[in-house]
C-alpha cells in the first residue's frame, strides 16, 4: 500500500513491484523509482539524523545534491554500501536500507540530546572544546568522539562488488542529457559530413533524459517528454554515438582525460572507465539553492525542483499542505502547476517582503512561522514547504582543471565561461533556464566543438546570450531574500550542520578567507561536496565580510564531484591480480621437484626444494652441504641479459662499467661493477665477450629492467654518435648453474662439444657450443663460491636441460637448490646482493672492491666518487661478524655498538648488519655488516645488539669472505 | 593522466611510459667534480617550459626529449638541433 502514491502519470511501471526493507520494515516501490521516492510513497519522510547535532532529517532533492537523506544500503545479495543518498539509489528488488548517524533507531536518537548543548559544538569545536584536562584527551574525549563522529558504517568483510576497468577515446564527448545534452547530440550526429566524428554521451541517471523527465515544458512545440523520446530514437539509429546512462563523470584530467564510473546492471558492480576526448561537452544542468532561515532543516522541506520531480517523475505526492517560498516566479508557477496536478492544496505563497522566522514540528514539518514587512507574524500549518533561491551551474568538471568561475551576484550564481581548453558549457550548465534556450544552446555548442575538433574555422556562430539563471526574471532576488533572520538554527550546510552563527564565527576569528572558512567549519565537504550549500555560504560570507563576492572566490574543485567507491577505482587489480606474477622456465619442473616457491619482485622463484617431510631449515641445510661437497643446480634465469654489439660495444661498455675491460679477450668473462652518476654502487654483474664486436652482459635479477632502461637512455641520448645495439636477451635463455666440486665432472656428463678440462674452460670464462645436441652458452662463474658453471640453453629448452642434468648428476649426488639456500652460500662467501649491501649508499671502496675501479679512464660516476664526502674516514664499510664465543646466534638486522645494550638506554651504533645466517658449512652464526671504519677493524670485539630481539651479541670483527678467501675452490 | 607525443608511436598515455628525469645539460665524464655536482644536483624549478626525458617503455622504448609547461602541461616540439641531446 503506498500511501502517497497517484493514480496515475509518472515514468514508472506499476506492474512491476519492488520490495525494499528499511530500518528492517518491508514496504513496495515500482521498477523507475529511486529509494527516494519510494521511501516518500510510502510516506516516510525522516530519513537520518544530522551529523553534528543529530537533528532529524528527510529528503531536500531528488539527486547528486542530496545533503540530508543519507542511508547505508544493502542489496539483494548482502552487499554492503554506506553513505549513499536516497536520491541516487535506484530502488531494486530485496534492497536493504538503514537510516545514518542513530542509535538507537532515527525516530529515538539518543544523540539528539547534543542539541541540548549545541554551544559546545561550535564551529571549531575539536580545536577547542577537549583540551582541558589534558590527560583527558586519550581516556575519555577520543572514544567519545570515536563513537559519535563520522558517518556511515564500514563493512570489514571481503568487498564482494566486481569491478572493472575500461578505455575510450572519442572525438567529442558530451556529458548530461537533458535538453542541452540531446540537444547537442542530435546536432552532432545530424549532417552526414559528421559520420566519421565519434561521440559518447554519458548520463548519471540511469535514465536518459534529465529534466525533460520532469520538468512540464515544451521544446520545438511539443511536450518534453515527447521530444526526448523522439531523440532518443533518432539518436538510436546512429551508429557515431554511444549513449551511456548510469555513468557518472567524475572528473576531467589533464589532456582531454575524464574518468566515469558506471554502475553496471544490479548497482552492485561498476567499471570504471578511462576516456580521452578531443573536446568535452558540459551539459551538467544546474543544481537549485535552498533558503537559509531559522530551522530549515526540517523533513517537508524540500527544493520546488524536487517537488515537481516526484510529483511528474515519480506520481508520488510529497505533502497535503504545501507552502511555497521561491524565489522566481517562473519557477513558482511551474511548481504551482505540479503541485495542483497531483491535488497538493497551496495554503500559502510567500510574498515579497514576507520572512520565514521558525518553522514547527517534531519529526515532521507542520507549520511554519512568517512575518511580513510590517513585523506581523502569523503560523502556517503546512506539512510540506518548496524553496528555492535561485541555480547554480554544476560545472564542477571544468573548474577542476583550474578554470575560475565567476561568482554572478544578479543571479547569485558561480557562472563559468562558454569555453575554457577542450571544455564547452552548455544550456543551465552556462547559466540559462529555459528549456528551449538549454537545447538550442546544446546545439550550438556542439557545432562549435565539431568545428573545433575538424579544425574548421567556425563562422562566428552565435551563442544565446545568457539572460538569466533560472530564477531571475521580473523579481531578481536580492541577497538578504535568501537569509531570513529570527531564533533557531539556521543551516547553510546542511550536510555538515554549520549554521550561519558558525560562518561569522569562522570570520571573526580570522578564517575569512573561503579556504580557510572551508576547513574550519567543514562547509562544503563531505558526500554532497557542498552542492546545496556553497553558494549560501559564499553569500553569507559576502554579508559578513563586506566584500565584493567576485572577490571571495571559490574554493578548489577536486575530483570527484560526487563519491566514488575506492574500489571502483581499483578496478580488478587487486589480490593475485595486482601485479603479473613471473615464472621461470624451469618453473613447471621444479613444480615437479616438490618445490616451494616464493615471490620475489615480480617472480615466483624457487624457495627450496624439501625431501619428504622436511623442515624448510633442515632442506636449507642440506641444499648449502650438497653444493659444498658434491654438486648442486639453482635457476639463474631471472638474471638481467643484455646483449650488445657494434664497432663501439667495448667503448660503451668501458664509460659503463667502472672496471678496466681492456684486457678482456673473446671467450673471457669479467665480474663488473656500474656506479650511478654520483658514484654510487649502482649494479654488478659479468661482461662476456662473445666474438669481435659482440658482449653478453649480465645485471643482477632486481636490477634488471633499471640497467637496460639505463642503457638504452645513454646509447640513445647521451652517445647517439657510439656505433651499438642493445638487444634484451634475458628472456630467451633458460639459466641453470651446476655448482659444487663435482661441477665439471657433471658439466662434461652433459656431452658438450667443447672442452670442460681446467686449462682450456679456466674460471671466468665463456664457451658456446652444444650440451648433447642443444645449443648453449656456458658460463664459468661462482654466485656460491664453489666451481661452478652457469649453463644457459634456448628458454624452450629448459626443461630438457634440468631433466638431463637430474640424471646426468645421479651418481654426483645433484641437488637443486633455492633463493634461501643461494643466499647462505653467498653470505659464506662474502659475495654482494643488491638491498643489502648495495643498499644505493655504499660505493666498490665501501664493500672492498675499490681495487677493480679503473684509475685509468673516465667512466659514469668516475667524477663524482672523487668527491670528500666519499673519501672521508667513518664511512661504512663492510665486514664479516662471528660470535666470540663461537655459538650465539647473532640476531638479524642487529647494530653494531661498543657496548651491550640495556631496554631504555640509548646507544650509540658504528653499523649495521646487512646479513645473518647460520652457516652450515661452518657450524656457527655469521654475519656481514656494514661498519663504520670497519676494513681498519679485524680482530676488534663488539657488540650486535638487536633492541627488537633484547640481544646483545659479543661479535669479533673479520674479513667479510668466510670460505676459502684466496679462491682456490672456484677454479677447481 | 597525460598524453605523450611519442615520435614513432603518436600520441600515447603517460601509462606506458617512464619519466626520465629533466634533461640536463651533462658535463663529459671526466669533468670536475664540481662540475658534476652542479649539473646532477643544482636545479631550477621554473614556472614555465622545461626540457625532459620520457622513456616509452610500454611501447617502442625509445627515450625522448619533451617540452613540458609546469603549469599547463603542454607538450610543445622541440626544434632537431634541441633534441639532439
Amino acid at each position: 500500500m503506498q500511501k502517497r502514491r497517484l493514480a496515475s502519470g509518472g515514468i514508472i511501471d506499476r506492474d512491476e513491484k519492488l520490495y525494499f526493507g528499511f530500518n528492517g520494515r518491508q514496504y513496495e516501490g515500482y521498477a523507475g523509482d529511486s529509494l527516494a521516492s519510494a521511501l516518500l510513497a510510502n510516506d516516510l519522510s525522516l530519513i537520518a539524523r544530522s551529523i553534528r547535532y543529530h537533528r532529524p532529517r528527510g529528503i531536500l532533492s531528488a539527486g547528486l545534491e542530496e545533503p540530508n537523506a543519507l542511508v547505508n544500503c544493502a542489496d539483494q545479495h548482502g552487499v554492503f554500501v554506506p553513505n549513499l543518498k536516497a536520491t541516487e539509489v535506484k530502488l531494486t528488488q530485496g534492497l536493504e536500507a538503514r537510516s545514518q548517524n542513530c542509535w538507537p533507531d532515527v525516530t529515538l536518537d539518543i544523540g539528539a540530546l547534543l542539541q541540548r548543548v549545541s554551544a559546545l559544538l561550535s564551529a571549531g569545536f575539536y580545536y577547542k572544546t577537549f583540551m582541558w584536562p589534558q590527560q583527558w584527551w586519550h581516556r575519555v574525549y577520543e572514544k567519545l568522539i570515536r563513537r559519535a563522529a563520522g558517518q556511515g558504517r564500514v563493512s570489514t568483510g571481503t568487498d564482494l562488488k566486481r569491478y572493472d576497468r575500461r578505455n575510450a577515446h572519442c572525438d567529442l564527448l558530451i556529458i548530461g542529457s537533458g535538453p542541452a545534452g540531446l540537444g547537442a547530440a542530435l546536432a552532432a550526429v545530424a549532417p552526414a559530413t559528421n559520420a566519421e566524428i565519434s561521440i559518447m554521451l554519458l548520463e548519471q541517471d540511469h535514465v536518459a533524459g534529465g529534466s525533460t523527465l520532469w520538468e512540464r515544458c515544451e521544446i520545438d512545440a511539443m511536450p518534453a517528454r515527447q521530444w526526448r523520446e523522439q531523440a532518443l530514437a533518432s539518436l538510436a539509429q546512429k551508429p557515431n554515438i554511444r549513449i551511456m546512462c548510469g555513468t557518472l563523470a567524475f572528473g576531467q584530467y589533464d589532456h582531454g582525460q575524464v574518468r566515469a564510473i558506471q554502475r553496471v546492471a544490479a548497482s552492485v558492480d561498476s567499471i570504471s572507465w578511462q576516456i580521452r576526448a578531443k573536446r568535452l561537452l558540459l551539459a551538467t544542468g544546474a543544481t537549485e539553492n535552498p533558503l537559509v532561515f531559522p530551522t530549515n532543516d526540517r523533513p517537508g522541506i524540500m527544493l520546488a525542483s524536487a517537488v515537481r520531480h516526484y510529483i511528474h517523475r515519480y506520481a508520488v505526492v510529497p505533502g497535503r499542505r504545501a507552502l511555497l517560498a521561491i524565489t522566481d516566479a517562473d519557477e513558482a508557477g511551474l511548481t504551482h502547476e505540479a503541485l495542483e496536478s497531483a491535488g497538493i492544496e497551496i495554503v500559502a505563497t510567500l510574498q515579497p517582503g514576507e520572512h520565514i522566522v521558525a518553522t514547527y514540528g517534531l519529526q515532521h514539518l507542520s507549520a511554519v512561522g512568517v512575518i511580513n514587512k510590517s513585523g506581523q507574524g502569523r503560523r502556517i500549518r503546512c506539512d510540506l514547504l518548496c524553496v528555492s533561491a535561485g541555480w547554480n551551474p554544476n560545472a564542477q568538471l571544468l573548474a577542476q582543471l583550474g578554470a575560475q568561475l565567476d561568482f554572478e551576484p544578479s543571479t547569485g550564481s558561480l557562472l563559468p565561461p562558454a569555453q575554457a581548453g577542450i571544455t564547452l558549457t552548455s544550456g543551465a550548465c552556462r547559466g540559462l533556464s529555459a528549456m528551449q534556450d538549454c537545447m538550442l544552446d546544446g546545439r550550438l555548442q556542439a557545432q562549435q566543438a565539431i568545428a573545433q575538433i575538424k579544425q574548421q574555422t567556425v563562422a562566428d556562430i552565435e551563442l544565446p546570450e545568457i539572460v538569466r539563471c533560472a530564477s531571475v526574471t521580473s523579481s531578481k532576488p536580492v541577497l538578504s531574500d535568501v537569509f531570513h533572520d529570527g531564533r533557531g538554527q539556521a543551516f547553510v550546510d546542511l550536510q555538515n550542520d554549520v549554521t550561519r552563527a558558525d560562518l561569522e564565527q569562522a570570520v571573526s576569528e580570522g578564517y575569512d578567507h573561503v579556504e580557510l572558512a572551508k576547513r574550519y567549519t567543514t562547509t562544503g565537504m563531505g558526500t554532497d561536496q557542498g552542492k546545496t550549500s556553497w553558494v549560501n555560504a559564499i553569500r553569507e560570507m559576502t554579508r559578513i565580510t563586506g566584500q565584493e563576492s567576485s572577490m571571495l572566490g571559490h574554493t578548489t574543485f577536486r575530483p570527484p564531484c560526487s563519491p566514488v567507491s575506492i574500489g571502483a577505482l581499483v578496478g580488478a587489480d587487486v589480490n593475485r591480480h595486482m601485479a603479473p606474477l613471473r615464472q621461470t622456465p624451469f618453473h613447471r619442473d621444479f613444480a615437479d621437484s616438490a618445490c616451494v616457491f616464493q615471490t620475489s619482485g615480480d617472480w615466483l622463484y624457487s624457495r627450496y626444494f624439501p625431501l619428504a617431510d622436511e623442515s624448510m631449515e633442515q632442506a636449507i641445510r642440506r641444499e648449502v652441504l650438497a653444493v659444498r661437497s658434491t654438486v648442486g643446480c639453482v635457476d639463474m634465469s631471472t638474471l638481467g641479459k643484455i646483449d650488445i654489439k657494434g664497432g663501439d660495444a667495448l667503448e660503451f661498455l668501458t664509460r659503463i662499467y667502472c672496471n678496466n675491460l681492456d684486457g678482456l679477450e673473446q671467450g673471457r668473462l669479467r665480474y663488473a661493477l656500474m656506479l650511478r652518476e654520483d658514484g654510487i654502487l649502482f649494479d654488478d654483474g659479468t661482461v662476456s665477450q662473445l666474438g669481435p664486436q659482440h658482449y653478453l652482459v649480465t645485471t643482477t635479477t632486481a636490477n634488471s629492467a633499471a640497467v637496460w632502461r639505463s642503457m638504452n637512455k645513454l646509447a640513445q641520448l647521451r652517445w647517439p654518435s657510439l656505433d651499438v645495439q642493445l638487444t634484451s636477451v634475458s628472456d630467451h635463455w633458460a639459466s641453470l648453474a651446476i655448482a659444487g666440486p663435482k661441477a665439471r665432472a657433471l658439466l662434461a656428463a652433459l656431452n658438450p662439444d667443447f672442452d670442460v678440462e681446467r686449462e682450456h674452460f679456466p674460471y671466468a670464462s665463456v664457451r658456446q657450443g652444444s650440451l648433447g645436441g642443444i645449443d648453449c652458452r656456458v658460463f664459468s662463474v661462482s654466485f656460491s663460491g664453489e666451481l661452478s658453471y652457469e649453463i644457459n640453453v634456448p628458454a624452450g629448452f629448459a626443461s630438457a636441460l634440468y631433466q638431463r642434468v637430474l640424471e646426468g648428476g645421479v651418481e654426483f649426488g645433484i641437488t637443486p637448490y633455492g633463493l634461501e639456500a643461494l643466499d647462505v652460500l653467498r653470505i659464506e662467501k662474502g659475495h654482494l646482493s643488491v638491498g643489502s649491501e648495495i643498499d644505493g649508499r655504499t660505493t666498490p671502496a665501501d664493500l672492498g672492491l675499490g681495487k677493480l675501479v679503473s684509475t685509468r679512464k673516465a667512466f659514469i660516476g668516475s667524477s663524482l666518487l672523487q668527491r670528500p664526502a666519499l673519501q672521508q674516514a667513518g664511512r661504512l664499510q663492510l665486514v664479516g661478524l662471528t660470535a666470540t664465543d663461537g655459538q650465539s646466534q647473532i640476531p638479524p638486522a642487529a647494530h653494531i655498538c661498543e657496548q651491550t645494550w640495556q631496554p631504555g638506554q640509548s646507544l650509540r651504533s658504528q653499523g649495521k648488519m646487512s646479513a645473518a645466517v647460520s652457516s652450515p658449512t661452518l657450524g656457527y652464526s655469521i654475519a656481514l655488516a656494514l661498519l663504520e671504519n670497519g676494513q681498519q677493524r679485524w680482530g676488534e670485539k663488539l657488540w650486535a645488539v638487536s633492541p627488537l630481539t633484547r640481544q646483545s651479541v659479543e661479535v669479533v670483527v673479520g674479513a667479510s669472505c668466510f670460505i676459502d678467501p684466496d679462491g682456490s675452490r672456484v677454479r677447481g | 593522466m597525460l598524453l605523450i607525443p611519442c615520435p614513432n608511436c603518436g600520441e600515447r598515455d603517460e601509462s606506458e611510459f617512464d619519466y626520465g628525469g629533466r634533461a640536463l645539460a651533462y658535463p663529459v665524464l671526466d669533468a670536475s667534480p664540481g662540475q658534476w655536482h652542479e649539473a646532477l644536483h643544482l636545479r631550477t624549478n621554473p614556472l614555465g617550459d622545461i626540457d625532459e626525458y620520457w622513456y616509452h617503455s610500454s611501447g617502442c622504448e625509445c627515450w625522448i626529449r619533451l617540452r613540458r609547461n609546469l603549469s599547463t602541461h603542454k607538450f610543445s616540439r622541440l626544434t632537431s638541433d634541441e633534441s639532439n641531446t
